[in-house]
């Protein structure tokens, strides 16, 4: 009989059924912990889609000083070790890689994504633009939450795929979020990460439930925080060109990716949405929503 | 491609193989896929009408002109002065040849 040293956890998030190993328990149990509503498949009776692996930065540091590295089907030479008392950062961070880098049935946007009326709304834009906390406060307010971080758009249908993980709120965003939200539903505070403080919040739990019905993009946002409250249209080829540079597979899909991107520029509106605090973001938001042609 | 003007002789370019690019109206622009390499690229006004017209068979910028003519406004989009001044056309459609020759979307014909 094989004796296993590793700690191993299997999760399935949306369409993709990820595999977690660590030589540490704590990381494994605190993932198994913050994705307790999510389907974890016995590791014996499933093969997993993507792998991620925490590995010690060397032999000797995983009983010294611990620090964790991350690795699995694919890596990048930045990927830093981090201190294990930030291995479930580590661990979100190896699924974000994973995905991002291994993933091909669906084209992926760097974008958050939340369903209204059965159709979807996707928020793209740097990081700090506020799109992952608008997602999430959307979710709280009627409407679903399909992801904060990864967009997936089905290359044959065009509707966008629920990608629901745990949102990664960091520092202010993490006030705005709790005093919104129950304080069952998020994860442990992880302070002094590379990001600054983190912490992670778990969907509803309806948006778990549904998390393999797709619906298709009605708006494409290009929030903006920190400027007085404007929204402008975006053209399709401005659309293209930006969504282009927010894939992580567009090059790596070929003509699936041209013909998914240039049937979504061509038929999701886009607008720039400049606001100065969250709830002019909301509001804009709303008023978008209920302007769009039916 | 100034030089070939003042010659008079201009050079000659083919459209590429109808299966070898995707091409997609977005607005004033077109995204093109190229089959052979995988790699988009995006063009403006004038050039998917330039490509379009070499589709009717290869031609010189002189032709291609001929055959924009009857349906599409060279000046109104780009150069004002290229509605009254043919040189200034044949030198728009020129560059705009030779670009797109340079990106692979079209191919030119060696003399």
């Amino acid at each position: 009989m094989a004796v296993s040293m590793a700690h191993v956890l299997t999760l399935t998030v949306g369409p993709a059924t990820f595999r977690l190993h660590s030589p540490w328990r704590e990381p494994v149990r605190q993932m198994r912990a913050l994705y307790q509503t999510y389907p974890q498949p016995d590791p014996a009776n499933v093969v997993a889609d993507l792998t991620v692996r925490l590995d010690p930065a060397t032999p000797l540091r995983r009983w010294l000083r611990p620090s964790v590295r991350i690795a699995g089907d694919y890596t990048l030479p930045e990927a830093q070790p981090m201190a294990l008392a930030h291995g479930l950062l580590a661990a979100e961070m190896g699924m974000n890689l994973q995905m991002a880098l291994g993933w091909r049935r669906h084209l992926i946007l760097h974008a958050s994504c939340v369903e209204k009326d059965g159709r979807a709304l996707v928020m793209t834009g740097e990081s700090g633009s506020g799109k992952s906390t608008l997602s999430a406060l959307l979710g709280e307010r009627g409407w679903r939450f399909l992801g904060d971080e990864f967009a997936l758009v089905d290359p044959v249908t065009g509707a966008m795929l629920p990608f629901p993980r745990a949102v990664s709120l960091k520092n202010s965003a993490i006030k705005v979020a709790m005093d919104h939200i129950p304080a069952d539903r998020f994860g442990p505070e992880l302070a002094g990460t590379p990001k600054g403080t983190i912490r992670h919040l778990i969907p509803r739990a309806d948006a778990i439930a549904a998390m393999d019905r797709p619906a298709m993009p009605a708006l494409l946002l290009f929030p903006r925080y920190g400027h007085a409250k404007e929204a402008r249209p975006v053209d399709p080829a401005e659309v293209f060109m930006r969504l282009t540079q927010a894939s992580t597979n567009y090059v790596a899909l070929g003509e699936a990716g041209f013909v998914a991107l240039t049937r979504f520029a061509q038929t999701v509106p886009g607008v720039a949405l400049d606001y100065p605090d969250t709830q002019a973001a909301l509001d804009g938001v709303d008023e978008l929503w209920r302007t769009l042609p039916s | 491609v100034a030089a070939n003007f003042t010659d008079g002789v201009l050079p000659r370019y083919r459209a590429l193989p109808q299966d070898a690019v995707l091409s997609v109206p977005l607005g004033m622009f077109s995204a093109c896929y190229l089959r052979r390499t995988g790699q988009t690229h995006l063009i403006v006004q004038p050039a998917p009408q330039i490509v379009e017209a070499l589709g009717a068979g290869p031609a010189d910028a002189a032709l291609v002109i001929e055959r924009l003519s009857s349906d599409y406004d060279l000046a109104s989009n780009e150069d004002p002065a290229a509605a009254s001044d043919p040189g200034a056309a044949l030198a728009l459609v020129g560059e705009a040849l030779d670009e797109l020759s340079a990106l692979g979307l079209v191919t030119r014909l060696d003399d």
